[in-house]
């Protein structure tokens, strides 16, 4: 880890979860869900693709790269984990997939979902 | 609601994946996108109908054929622990996919709302992130209504 990750993860990300942060459900595929904060990213959604294939709308989520405050890059399983997030603020909840582990530096992991 | 013909042949493909053991969700495509990718999951995707003038027939009014295709996606999410090979895992839910649409003898005509099916190709497809796998069965089904009505099968 650098400086700048040290001191993001201690000073910078807890003040941004703390501005931006709601709760969603981190859903293992092995082990118990628990709730957690994180900073949810919604992108407009683009239903049809190109080549007329099916496009879901991605999320991306960040959360403490933890497995006691958010979750830990360590234990993701990007074969069957799922986050319950709404696809809309306020909406209800859906579970999602978690596509890819987009960045775990800063003490932050970055989670695309699908 | 009446229901047109090439929509109760989608429905007939629904129903029909929806009975296979295998299968833990069978979803079609809507609008704003509502489901996510997970293990065994089947999504039917209808293609755009065109028509067939070597199966129509004349009349007042005319019987006109059409052949629409189908996208049949066999989803397999693999855990990443897990030693199998992705292709033995697709391989083997689209076979069990397929053996279900064909079970019956007159699978073919979707309870009467179609005049054929042929299956084509498979097709593989990894996503860009390397979890999700597919494989892409395409099928083509050949239906006749009315030409000035889309709910008569002729």
């Amino acid at each position: 880890m650098t400086v700048f990750d040290d001191l993001f993860k201690t000073s910078g990300f807890p003040m941004l979860i703390e501005q931006f942060g709601e709760s969603i459900v981190y859903v293992p595929l092995r082990g118990e869900k628990r709730p957690i904060k994180a900073i949810v990213d919604r992108n407009p959604p683009a239903p049809i693709g190109l080549d007329g294939s099916v496009v879901l709308p991605e999320i991306t989520v960040s959360v403490f790269n933890s497995r006691y405050t958010g979750i830990s890059s360590l234990e993701i399983n990007t074969g069957g984990d799922r986050i319950e997030v709404s696809r809309r603020q306020g909406k209800q909840a859906v579970s999602l997939k978690i596509e890819v582990l987009a960045d775990d530096s800063g003490g932050v992991c970055v989670i695309g979902l699908l | 609601m009446t229901t047109a013909v090439s929509d109760l042949v989608t429905q007939a493909i629904y129903d029909r994946l929806s009975g296979a053991v295998e299968a833990v969700e069978v979803v079609m495509p809507e609008q704003l996108p509502s489901f996510s990718p997970q293990n065994n999951q089947v999504v039917i995707v209808p293609g755009n109908s065109e028509p067939v003038p070597e199966l129509s027939c004349p009349g007042n009014p005319p019987a006109i054929a059409y052949q629409r295709p189908y996208v049949i996606i066999c989803v397999v999410v693999q855990d990443e622990e897990a030693l199998t090979s992705i292709d033995s895992l697709l391989a083997e839910f689209s076979a069990a996919v397929i053996a279900t649409m064909t079970e019956a003898t007159d699978w073919h005509n979707w309870g009467g709302n179609a005049m054929n099916s042929t299956l084509g190709g498979t097709e593989r497809v990894i996503s860009d992130t390397g979890s999700t796998a597919e494989h892409r069965v395409s099928m083509v089904v050949t239906y006749r209504v009315s030409e000035t009505n889309p709910y008569q099968r002729r």
